[in-house]
This record gives C-alpha cells, sequence and structure tokens, in this order.
C-alpha cells in the first residue's frame, strides 16, 4: 500500500524576477493521484492580491489582501466536515513578515509549512531585463 | 445620531477609496500589468499585460488563465475551452495565452475583450475541476469498503461490461458470498446521477447482473431524483457498517 505524501510545489516566471512567486504544500492520496492543498504563499502576485469571499473566517473575511499574503491551513480547514475548502484554498490572510528576498521568503515558507530543509529549493533562474520597472 | 452630511461624505470616501483601488498598474520589465475589477476562481482579480511591439500593442492575460487550468489539473483542456469561448472574441489562443495585437486606439476594446475571455476559461474550467465531490466521495466509499470487507475482496476504480458492451468505471465491486456487488459513489449533480443511472440500467440488464448500490452523501439532497438511480438500492456513507454488509449479502 503506498502511503500519502506531501508535496511542495512552487512557481514564478522566468521573465518577471522577484516577483509572483508561489511556494505551495499539498498532500496526495494513498489511493489515488488526488492532490489537496494544504496552504500557499503567495508573494509579489501580479495578479493585484487576492480577495476573500465574505465567508472566510477572521478578520479578512470579504476584503482584499496585497501581493503577499498567505492561505493558510487554518483558514482553509472545515472541522465540523474534516476536509479542506473547495477550490484552491480560497481563504487567506496577512503574512506577519513581508519576505524582502527570494531567500527569504523560502525561509518563510520552510517555517510556515514545517520544512527544516527547504534550502534545498534553488533560487529561480530568472532573466533580468534592463527594464527596470516596480 | 449622525448629521446625513457627515454620513454622506464618509461613504463618499469609502467610495472613492474603493474605486481608486478597482483598477492597479504596475509596469514590470518594460510592459504593464493592470488588474481589473474582475475576480478569477482563485480570488486573484483578472490581470491584463500590454507591451509594445512593432504593430502596435499586444494585450495579453500573460497566460494566467492558463496557469489557473493547470492550478487544478486542467491545463489540457485549455486550448481547447479557450477557443471556443475566444470564438465571438477579436482575440487570438496560443498554447498558454490568449492575446489581441492591436492599434493605441484600439486599446480599451482589447483590454475589455482579453480580460473577459481570460475570466471565462478560468471559470469554466475551474468549475468543471470542482465538480470533484464525486472523487472524494468515491475515495472515502472505497477506503470503508476495504476495511469491512477486506482489501482482496474488492476492487477500487474498475470497469465491468454492460448488457450493451458499454464497459463502465465504477466506484468499486464487492465480492463477497460468492456474488459482486457494485458500488457507486453519486452526488447531486446531474452529470454524477445521469451517469450512474445509465450504467446501472446497462448492468442491470446483464444475464447475471451484479447488485447495484447507489451511495449518497443525503439522499434528501437527491430529492426525487433519487427515483432515476433505479433499478440500484440506496445507501447514505454515513450509514452503519451493518447496512453496508446486509447490501452485499
Amino acid at each position: 500500500m503506498a502511503e500519502a505524501g506531501f508535496q511542495l510545489s512552487g512557481g514564478t516566471y522566468i521573465n518577471v524576477p522577484d516577483k509572483h512567486v508561489t511556494f505551495e504544500l499539498a498532500v496526495t492520496g494513498d489511493r489515488t493521484f488526488r492532490r489537496t492543498r494544504l496552504a500557499r504563499i503567495d508573494w509579489r502576485s501580479l495578479t493585484g492580491g487576492h480577495t476573500n469571499k465574505r465567508w472566510c473566517p477572521g478578520d479578512w473575511a470579504g476584503k482584499r489582501l496585497p501581493e503577499t499574503h498567505f492561505h493558510c491551513f487554518n483558514l482553509n480547514w472545515l472541522e465540523g466536515e474534516q476536509r479542506m475548502r473547495k477550490g484552491k484554498l480560497p481563504c487567506a490572510k496577512l503574512l506577519e513578515i513581508e519576505p524582502q528576498s527570494f531567500e527569504e521568503l523560502r525561509d518563510i515558507a520552510g517555517f510556515l509549512f514545517g520544512i527544516s530543509n527547504i534550502n534545498v529549493v534553488p533560487c529561480p533562474a530568472w532573466v533580468y531585463s534592463l527594464f527596470a520597472g516596480e | 445620531m449622525v448629521p446625513m452630511s457627515a454620513m454622506s461624505q464618509e461613504i463618499e470616501a469609502v467610495v472613492r477609496s474603493a474605486l481608486a483601488d478597482l483598477v492597479r498598474v504596475k509596469r514590470v520589465n518594460g510592459g504593464f500589468f493592470v488588474n481589473l475589477p474582475m475576480l478569477y476562481p482563485d480570488g486573484s482579480c483578472v490581470t491584463i499585460r500590454i507591451d509594445q511591439i512593432a504593430s502596435g500593442l499586444r494585450v495579453s492575460d500573460n497566460g494566467f488563465a492558463y496557469r489557473e487550468a493547470d492550478d487544478v489539473g486542467h491545463a489540457r483542456s485549455f486550448r481547447r475551452t479557450a477557443r471556443s469561448v475566444a470564438e465571438s472574441k477579436a482575440v487570438e489562443v496560443s498554447d498558454r495565452m490568449i492575446y489581441s495585437d492591436v492599434s493605441q486606439e484600439e486599446l480599451f476594446g482589447a483590454i475589455c475583450e482579453v480580460a473577459e475571455v481570460s475570466w471565462r476559461v478560468a471559470d469554466h474550467i475551474c468549475e468543471r475541476a470542482f465538480d470533484e465531490d464525486e472523487v472524494v466521495l468515491s475515495e472515502e466509499l472505497n477506503d470503508k469498503l476495504v476495511k469491512l470487507f477486506g482489501e482482496p475482496n474488492v476492487s477500487i476504480d474498475t470497469q465491468l461490461l454492460g448488457a450493451s458492451t458499454t464497459e463502465w468505471k465504477v466506484s468499486s465491486i464487492v465480492n463477497s458470498g460468492g456474488h459482486k456487488t457494485v458500488f457507486q459513489a453519486v452526488t447531486p449533480f446531474a452529470n454524477s446521477i445521469y451517469k450512474a443511472s445509465t450504467a446501472f440500467r446497462d448492468l442491470a440488464a446483464l444475464d447475471t447482473p451484479p447488485k447495484l448500490i447507489a451511495v449518497v452523501r443525503s439522499k434528501a439532497a437527491l430529492g426525487n431524483k433519487l427515483a432515476l438511480l433505479a433499478p440500484s438500492r440506496i445507501l447514505e456513507q454515513s450509514q452503519a457498517d451493518e447496512s453496508f454488509f446486509k447490501a452485499a449479502a
């Protein structure tokens, strides 16, 4: 019998350095390839932050979060039904510390996800261009 | 009691603040990222990218709709869905992007069209992807059956040939007491019900039909659609183990 495993995944755009980075923790089922998201950090997202649904718990219910935010497990777990909320972790909150670099973000993700050796994740091979932008 | 003028000023300030934040623009690497007041299924804003090109401007969704689809494991359906949605609009669809090359005068319309198509594609794909209740119920059912009947006696996510020679994929088949019992997870959604109904009728028409059990979370949630699941017996997932033993006996 295969055992359920945890998955750490991440994403960014190679031509957009130091922006729009995601770290996500998920778990896979022991009988299927079903993947259940547990938590996600979005850093300097280019898509205008995240807007919580009004039924999300916590202080940010129905509000718009800035470009860096944390879709934490506690806000997306339904204790009564013993399952995660449907969708891509629809509820989020502020991160207490705003990372200033990829390395800082990685360390924070390691702390929040309980991954002690997260520094095995390499820095992205970003392509820096002459157009500085923001 | 707050004077009307004070209330109006306060409301006006709130409204103006919200309006000012409806659209955000960021310049990144020579292009512009524009966040619009429409939300993708994941709660992020529909975002348009504007780049200068030789013939004018390229207005694209930067692949954000594709990323929404990829995030829910449906990247393969992006192009087909996008082409279908974009058919009536003057936008192009590449492998991962929705875009339109326009003149400066056409920019406003292009932003609206690309944004609309991008949102619709993401919404369409994610709605299908999130209709995964049947998968969850099926997993719970299979775990229960394995515990009750033992792993060697339970075939999970297996296929069975019906009287019409159509192969039907069912949640599980239990071999117990010398015969087969088909258990199928069914949700209140139309697709799930009609799929199960058609399969059950075809399987019931076999010379030696298996026992047929539809397992639902709540009979009340299906209402009068329960009748469509004849000729199966219907159990609720939360019913006692005894009910499942009797069903397969």
